[in-house]
């Protein structure tokens, strides 16, 4: 209960931890190349240019015009690479908010409803729990074979458990809290508590997880995208540029470098965000 | 009663795995004529598969052959060799194991020691170095990772090869790959771990008794801090299994989680579901074992249990 | 007595100053000077956040985060801030001894209590063998009278009641046999009954071993009873010290004399010997309830009683006391008469107004003000909710009626703007009784609401309801523990054990020689009766239920 002040200061910046500072420069400045640039300059991410073969990128020997070199069809890797992490970060982005609402949603019925409902949904969370994810996204891609609206509903379905976790121990907990119990007290419906007091209460605890679980996205989704079994071609993604660069390490190392840098920094600039954003929430 | 109760959730944790398998590989349709093209394919050929498989009668008579067949050990055939799935997994146990083995210790090895220095030094330089390095490992991709060992080791140095097994050689790479990621995160859950009980009220009592610190960190901060551990490691250990499917594909390695990849690209079907009961199995036994443990460990739980 | 002044004080503490070391240090302790001489009982008395803790926290060098440190803190002939690493453990293990708040977390809560005694003694005798060690173990259980020592070492400290664990705990801090005993809020965490037991423990081996004893407590209550010195402070400053009896008797400070007219108590002092004769508003008609552990629990009958054949009524207009120890079924009453929980058996019955065929409405105020407003909303919003709930469609009519109601308790305007967190406690149980007005209810049940509040606020909520039953006639249930607060407002006290009644009369008649055993020890329990007696010996008030001061 520390005097939070509600007045952000201009000096709360220049409190930010100078790595979150920086990480946030590295996602907004993804964010405004993935939508800026497309408009600037007309990306094809297929144009093939056999005359331009692996072209290396600019400061090894390239050129301004491929500013990260071409790949072994001679694409542009730059476009590539923009298209690429549209694909990643809006995939990610969609299958975080998919899973922090289903996982909210079962939490907070559990916490509701108790006795066998809740015992069934704590089985399923230790079963998801107990198998790795990754692992269970392989086997559904086997059975459903590949395509997007069902990739991103596989990957929606990434960290459900944690969500499911989180809500129902806190709803539990705000069960027990003062607050609700004055307002069942003073006649208010369960629905109305649940959506308009607990909700906004543990909001804060579920962003956090949700900061925590996103680089975790990106990186399931470019580890199967890497094994061939996530995004296919024509479409492209980090993690497929860096499964198909992989083959060409001796003669062109950009191919998969430039994408696995793009992959790490992202992932790292949301997790710096992430614990950030914990520290601060366990702080209030 | 706590006792049951948790026994209870473990048997509900595995009929849902199993259930949601069953669901899934019914939910393409007739998986006979997925595997087989009726066009091509005797009527008497297809009905013979259908008995062998199990593919007779309602759902619900397909879903009761087909967990008594589990419970009889009959996991079906793997459409990639012909032969049990069950022997197909079995037979690369030995690889994964060894690798997970490694990584595990290598893990255990970095974080218990590293995690609770910076903790001790929590805030101090050597802290933020350490939890800078644990983001790191974090934020880095397995397969990132990997492919920079390779160009390290095996296309800069020609230290180690890059593909395959058989010596310790080939262990180091994917060993290293596996044990580091997990280490960072798992260097993350010690330094907590010990920063949690830090503050506790005992520790500061003690210290108020005149312990030397020496004799307060074994008594009063390892004895509290192993328990949320002992939860996390079985996870994490999981989890390289999982690791599995990525880096032993990188690196060759003939494990269970390049099977896994294979048997995807293959849609074999039996090889997977085998896959997944035999991790879901193995974890939630040892996830059991370990709540178990834990009563014996902290006190208080067993009382809540005698309640 | 036993206070033989000698010259050199145990401890000395000068012009100490603790700030939290950062680019704009934060002062929380500045120029608290005090000395403690041999054989005295030192109290530090204060409210939350008065630096009382963190004095002494600072006199063990404990503090939890790296200090500025101004001043010196002398005990014993050392400078503690000055000593190196292995002066200090000697100086922890020779020259003072400490208890703390919770008991129960001051243990490791992993250990049996005989390993940490063992360890503990280990250290002043590492020559001795197990069974030496183990007898001196029990010895140091017996001396604090714990029974039967030698079954009670390989017990976990969650196995104990919070008394036995703070005797523990005294036994644990008197191994070395230091000079001095530093008990910071030793009793807060306790039971009422226990609270006595515990302190009475310490007087006894002050007695004994001729230990010098710094007590840290916001509850002047045992101040008044025990110490032979007294030290006020107040945010972080020394407002006022000297020997108890004086500043008891005529304290100078403003801030001493507020805090001593808020905890003082008085006698029922109102000419009500005989109940009033108004018409129930809520009855408990022999009403059962038991908890479970388990189902096997439930068909054994092994469980805990919290309600049996619990009778009693509440009459419209008047403030009955509901009254017992934790664990006594004191909040189950009030959960199953708001419907809460439900009865085994037997009724609860919440009485029709007689004009009109609806039954009374009831409202509850809880034990935790800030915790039972949402944080994240303006206390308006809130406000205005529950009316909304209620089908309050006009937002100027309800406006106006909740600007009415928080005039009621008396809260100015301005906290209307505000979130919970930035109310004061007693402003938060404000908003919470003005909350539960705005539906108009005919009874109020009150679940400890002044637990969580400072002594000086809790006068001010008392005067709050007080003035609810005069002025709009509202029924009040108060339950609490505290029986200075029944005898300051209520007009008829229930007093329940282990879910049973065990009394239940006007509060005039309560002290006049309580009927029932645990009642008298109830009684006997609240502090500053000693100075009661002395203070009725010698102003010749002999006569209980007549209005006299409990002390001073």
């Amino acid at each position: 209960m520390s005097n939070v002040t509600t007045a952000r200061s201009p000096s709360f910046l220049s409190q930010l931890p100078f790595g979150v500072v920086l990480a946030g420069v590295w996602m907004l400045g993804c964010l405004s190349l993935i939508i800026v640039l497309p408009l600037v300059l007309k990306l094809d991410i297929n144009a093939i240019n056999l005359m331009a073969r692996l072209a290396p990128p600019v400061g090894f020997g390239g050129t301004w015009a491929h500013p990260f070199g071409t790949d072994d069809l001679g694409r542009d890797v730059l476009s590539r690479l923009v298209a690429s992490l549209q694909t990643s970060l809006a995939i990610a982005l969609g299958a975080t908010i998919i899973s922090a609402v289903i996982g909210t949603v079962i939490g907070i019925i559990a916490a509701h409803m108790g006795g066998w409902v809740d015992q069934i949904i704590v089985g399923a969370v230790d079963a998801q729990v107990s198998v790795p994810f990754i692992i269970i996204s392989l086997t559904l891609t086997a059975i459903f074979g590949n395509n997007l609206t069902l990739f991103i509903f596989i990957l929606g379905l990434f960290g459900w458990e944690r969500y499911t976790r989180l809500a129902r121990a806190m709803t539990m907990a705000s069960r027990g809290r003062g607050y609700v119990l004055a307002m069942t007290t003073l006649g208010f419906s369960w629905p109305r508590i649940y959506l308009r007091h607990v909700l906004p209460n543990i909001a804060s605890t579920l962003l956090v997880t949700a900061t925590i679980t996103f680089p975790e996205v990106i990186l399931l989704e470019t580890s199967l995208s890497f094994l061939g079994l996530g995004i296919q071609p024509p479409m492209t993604s980090l993690g497929n540029m860096l499964g198909f660069g992989r083959s060409y390490l001796l003669t062109g190392w950009w191919i998969a470098v430039v994408p696995g840098l793009a992959i790490f920094f992202c992932a790292l600039a949301v997790s710096v965000i992430g614990d950030w954003a914990r520290s601060e929430v366990g702080r209030v | 009663m706590q006792l049951f109760l948790r026994i209870l959730r473990a048997v509900i944790s595995l009929w849902l795995i199993v259930t949601l398998v069953f669901v899934a590989l019914r939910a393409t349709g007739d998986p006979i004529t997925a595997i087989f093209d009726p066009d091509n394919t005797s009527q008497a050929a297809l009905d013979s598969y259908r008995e062998q498989w199990g593919y007779t009668g309602t759902v619900f008579d397909q879903y009761l052959a087909y967990v008594v067949s589990l419970l009889r050990g009959d996991f079906g055939y793997s459409t990639m060799s012909s032969r049990p799935a069950l022997d197909v997994v079995l037979e690369r146990l030995p690889a994964t194991m060894q690798l997970v083995g490694l990584s595990a210790v290598l893990m255990i090895a970095i974080g218990l020691p590293v995690g609770t220095i910076a903790a001790m030094r929590a805030g101090g330089p050597l802290d933020r170095f350490v939890m800078s390095f644990s983001t790191i490992g974090f934020a880095l991709p397995n397969f990132v990772l990997a492919l920079g060992l390779i160009l390290l080791f095996s296309v800069s140095l020609h230290l180690l090869p890059s593909n395959g097994i058989g010596s310790w050689q080939h262990l180091v790479m994917p060993v290293l790959t596996i044990g580091l990621s997990k280490a960072a995160i798992f260097t993350r859950f010690v330094r907590s771990a010990i920063l949690d009980t830090l503050g506790l009220q005992c520790v500061v009592s003690a210290r108020a008794r005149g312990l030397t610190e020496w004799q307060i960190f074994w008594r009063h901060i390892i004895t509290n801090a192993v328990l949320p551990l002992v939860t996390i490691t079985p996870l994490l250990v999981g989890a390289m299994v999982a690791a599995g499917a990525v880096v032993e594909s990188v690196f060759g390695w003939p494990g269970v989680g390049r099977l896994i990849v294979d048997a995807v690209s293959q849609r074999d079907l039996a090889v997977l579901q085998m896959v997944i009961m035999l991790i879901a199995v193995v974890m939630i036994t040892t996830n059991l074992i370990v709540d178990l443990a834990y009563a014996k460990l902290d006190p208080r739980t067993s009382a809540a249990m005698a309640h | 007595m036993l206070h033989s002044p000698s010259d050199d004080p145990v401890v000395k503490v000068e012009n100490l100053g603790i700030a939290i070391a950062a680019s704009t240090p934060t002062e929380l302790v500045k120029d608290v000077s005090f000395e403690i001489r041999r054989g005295d009982y030192f109290a530090l008395v204060g409210e939350s956040g008065s630096g009382k803790s963190l004095t002494c926290h600072a006199m063990m060098k404990l503090l939890p985060f790296t200090p500025l440190i101004q001043g010196r803190i002398i005990i014993d002939g050392q400078d503690v801030w000055s000593l190196d690493k292995r002066q200090l453990l000697a100086y922890r293990r020779k020259s003072v001894g400490m208890v703390f708040q919770d008991p129960l977390a001051a243990l490791n809560p992993v250990r049996t209590i005989g390993s940490q005694i063992l360890e503990t003694l280990r250290i002043y005798y590492p020559h001795a063998d197990a069974d030496e060690l183990r007898n001196r173990a029990i010895d140091a259980l017996r001396g604090v009278h714990i029974p039967e020592p030698g079954s009670r070492l390989g017990v976990y400290p969650h196995q104990l009641s919070g008394g036995l664990n703070q005797r523990v705990m005294i036994a644990l801090a008197l191994l070395g046999e230091p000079k001095l005993l530093i008990a910071d809020e030793p009793t807060t965490a306790l039971d009422m009954s226990v609270q006595a037991e515990v302190l009475d423990l310490i007087d006894e081996l002050r007695r004994k071993n001729n230990l010098t004893v710094l007590l840290v407590t916001h509850d002047l209550g045992i101040v008044r009873d025990r110490a032979t010195h007294i030290a006020v402070l107040q945010n972080g400053r020394m407002v006022e010290q000297g020997r108890a009896a004086e500043i008891v008797s005529a304290p100078k400070a403003a801030y001493s004399k507020e805090l001593f007219e808020a905890a003082s108590v008085e006698w029922p002092g109102r000419d009500t010997p005989e109940r009033k004769r108004a018409p129930a508003c809520l009855t408990f008609d022999n009403v059962n309830k038991t908890y479970f552990g388990s189902k096997r629990d439930r068909q054994m009958g092994v469980g805990i009683p919290a309600a049996k054949s619990l009778s009693f009524e509440v009459r419209r207009g008047e403030i009955v006391a509901l009254i017992g120890e934790s664990g006594s079924g004191k909040t189950t009453a009030a959960k199953m008469a708001m419907g809460l929980e439900k009865p085994d058996s037997g009724s609860i019955i919440i009485h029709q107004s007689k004009d009109i065929n609806t039954p009374l409405k009831v409202q509850m105020v809880f034990q935790h003000p800030r915790d039972s407003l949402d944080p994240l909303m303006r206390v308006e919003d809130q406000l205005h909710e529950v009316l909304m709930v209620h089908g309050w469609r006009d937002k100027a009519k309800r406006q106006d009626h909740i600007l009415k109601t928080i005039a009621d308790v008396g809260l100015l305007r301005h906290v209307l703007t505000r979130r919970p967190t930035f109310l004061s406690g007693g402003e938060a149980q404000r908003v919470v009784i003005a909350r539960a007005l705005l539906l108009e209810p005919d009874m109020l049940i009150a679940d400890e609401p002044l637990s969580a509040v400072d002594v000086r606020i809790q006068k001010h909520i008392l005067e709050c309801l007080q003035r609810l039953r005069d002025r709009l006639g509202i029924a009040i249930l108060l339950i609490t523990h505290d029986l200075r607060v029944v005898f300051e407002i209520a007009d008829q006290v229930v007093v329940l054990r282990h879910g049973r009644v065990v009394e239940d009369v006007p509060v005039s008649k309560f002290t006049d020689g309580a009927r029932d055993a645990y009642t008298q020890m109830l009684i006997d329990a609240v502090p500053g009766k000693s100075s009661r007696a002395a203070s009725v010996l010698s102003s010749g008030f002999s006569l209980p239920g007549s209005p006299a001061l409990i002390a001073g």
